[in-house]
């Protein structure tokens, strides 16, 4: 990195932070406070939706996605705009009418209070191990790529968020997440001119693309209805748009975005424009590593890209190594002429001969990713413990290697404004949910105004604390971190179950029956992700109609609802 | 708490620029059929 690279890196934190705690000296009561004082019109809600959402890994792991794997990824947005639609239609006028702080709020005034707190405590659980992970998970790319030291990086990160999102709440949130956007967009789009600048000059952006998609790389769309492929347009659709309904309609941290909204018209719009700009913004992000993927068929990637486990295995195993590398690097170079051979032959337009360079490179392709799996092969003998899938080091890898300086240090700001961004929207839907439902409502504490923004920033300061620990503790924690992951993404189906009833069928379902139906469901949801091998987008579908279905069974049996 | 929400919940307000939701509705889903339709051709001219 050079001067220039952290002058950019810093200059753009240091204004975020000093921006947001700008905002923070016109917060005074608890609607400010918890609500941005519902200021906010449509443009900053949909960007600080869209910030919430997009965390430092949408931009680290999904270009190394499209990279490894093409750019099938996409489809899982594709039930996104329809979400848009529906909670258009149905959630923003409710909560608005309701006038409701949190979204659990809303279950109590239509289901009971044990549903509600059910509700809140699942989003405390999950998104309190989320808030750790979004700030550990680009530490450990930024500390193994750039050599910074892992704890004070998370500590950088935290810190900063911890700063104006406590002083300033919901409006420094959603105001900084203005700016953080503009980062973000700022630097994915510098790094797309400056990846197609940097492909060979023989190579031009259209010849890139022709290679990656003769090596699979550029497949977007699949309409097969097969069930052990991950994601296919209908895993999308379906699966996709319960996940991004049950996202974005009951989750506190998206919730509180669109509430901040001046009108019904302003936050239903933020969603809108959310729903439009989403999949472009996904498919553009995806391009980006498929482009990378191209690049890298003309001049020769890393063996591995965890440079970390690279030094590991030198220091171990040196001679092992170098024969691996020097094994994969003549593989590569075979493959570079096949390459070079398939654009001469797609510029000549000869069918025939395209056939023939397109198959000779997809066997040259086979050969290095054999050579590569040697290589990774031997990493793991010397580290059994050692992760052989490097996706997400990919991109970050690309820039700090082959970008111009200024630009290193604006796409670095980019991912902590990423990070500080989700971070951000975390803590603060944690604070709400933590004052709101367990505070006011479980424990029954009545304060003054000034007594609960003081009970906020406290909360706010303290989920950021648990954070930043949960963060420092992390990579002790082994497998368990992965474990958090997927069983965050197992509670999205039942929670929406639980609002879809809330919304629609409160008046024929009980509370109770609500309630049990839910802890069923879960269940069920469970047993389905350690006993079948079902792709988890389809347990969205699964949590929730299971508790549509056993409520209904169980409302009969149960007594009547209380507390309406 | 304050309870005070002296701008909220004008549900029948249309949206900025006049047009009917329905629209809005209608282009966020036509877009997105769009984009499935450009992103296969985008799959069939490049594979």
């Amino acid at each position: 990195m050079t001067g220039l690279d952290w002058a950019v890196l810093f200059g753009s934190l240091a204004f975020i932070v000093g921006f947001g705690v700008v905002k923070s000296r016109q917060v005074r009561t608890v609607e400010q406070y918890l609500q941005a004082g519902h200021e906010m019109r449509w443009l900053p809600i949909a960007l600080s939706i869209m910030a919430t959402q997009a965390s430092a890994i949408t931009f680290l792991s999904t270009p190394g996605q499209a990279y490894a794997d093409g750019m099938r990824f996409v489809q899982f947005y594709f039930g996104l705009p329809v979400a848009m639609v529906v909670l258009s239609i149905t959630a923003v006028p409710a909560y608005h009418r309701l006038k409701v702080f949190t979204a659990y709020e809303f279950l109590e005034s239509r289901l009971d209070g044990k549903t509600r707190a059910l509700a809140a405590l699942l989003f405390l659980v999950q998104r309190g191990m989320a808030a750790g992970l979004t700030i550990f998970a680009p530490s450990i790319i930024l500390s193994v790529i750039l050599g910074w030291d892992l704890n004070g990086t998370i500590v950088l990160i935290g810190v900063l968020v911890v700063v104006y999102t406590t002083a300033g709440g919901t409006r420094a949130v959603g105001w900084t997440h203005v700016h953080q956007m503009g980062i973000i967009f700022l630097g994915m789009g510098a790094a797309f001119v400056a990846l197609v600048l940097s492909l060979p000059p023989e190579v031009s952006l259209v010849d890139a693309l022709r290679v990656a998609g003769k090596l699979g790389r550029l497949e977007a769309v699949d309409f097969s209805f097969d069930l052990s492929s991950r994601y296919t347009f209908w895993s999308g659709l379906i699966g996709g748009g319960f996940l991004a309904m049950s996202y974005f309609g009951t989750d506190q941290s998206q919730v509180q975005r669109y509430l901040t909204g001046q009108s019904v018209a302003q936050s239903r719009l933020g969603l809108l424009v959310n729903g439009l700009v989403k999949v472009p913004m996904q498919f553009a992000i995806l391009l980006l590593g498929a482009l990378v993927f191209a690049f890298y068929q003309f001049v020769e990637p890393p063996v591995f890209f965890n440079p970390v486990a690279v030094a590991k295995v030198r220091a171990a195993a040196a001679g092992e190594w170098e024969a691996a590398t020097a094994a994969h690097s003549d593989a590569f170079l075979a493959k570079r002429q096949r390459a070079a051979e398939l654009v001469a032959a797609l510029r000549a337009g000869e069918e025939e001969r395209v056939a023939e360079a397109t198959s000779g490179l997809r066997a040259a392709a086979a050969e290095t990713e054999l050579r590569r799996r040697e290589a990774i092969a031997v990493i793991q003998s010397h580290d059994p413990q050692a992760d052989p899938s490097d996706v997400n080091y990919v991109f970050l890898t690309f820039v700090v290697t082959y970008l111009p300086a200024g630009l290193v240090g604006l796409v670095l700001a980019a991912v902590f404004a990423a990070s500080m961004s989700s971070t951000a929207a975390e803590l603060n839907a944690l604070a709400s949910t933590t004052v709101v439902d367990v505070v006011r409502r479980l424990a029954g504490w009545q304060g003054s105004e000034v007594a609960t923004v003081v009970i906020s920033r406290l909360a706010t300061a303290a989920w950021g604390a648990l954070a930043i620990a949960f963060a420092l503790s992390a990579s002790r924690l082994g497998s368990l971190v992965e474990a958090v992951n997927i069983l965050g993404s197992l509670f999205y189906g039942t929670i929406l179950g639980i609002f879809l009833l809330a919304f629609y069928f409160w008046r024929r379902v009980s509370g109770t029956a609500a309630f049990v139906a839910a802890l069923l469901a879960e269940a069920v949801v469970l047993a389905c992700w350690a006993f079948t091998s079902v792709p988890f987008l389809w347990f969205n579908v699964l949590g929730c109609v299971a508790v549509l279905v056993l409520a209904h069974l169980l409302t009969p049996l149960l007594p009547a609802r209380e507390n309406r | 708490m304050s309870k005070a929400r002296p701008v909220l919940a004008r549900e029948g307000e249309v949206p900025p620029g006049g047009a009917s939701w329905a629209r809005w509705y209608a282009l966020v889903l036509g877009s997105l059929a769009a984009e499935v339709v450009l992103f296969y051709l985008f799959t069939r001219a490049f594979s």
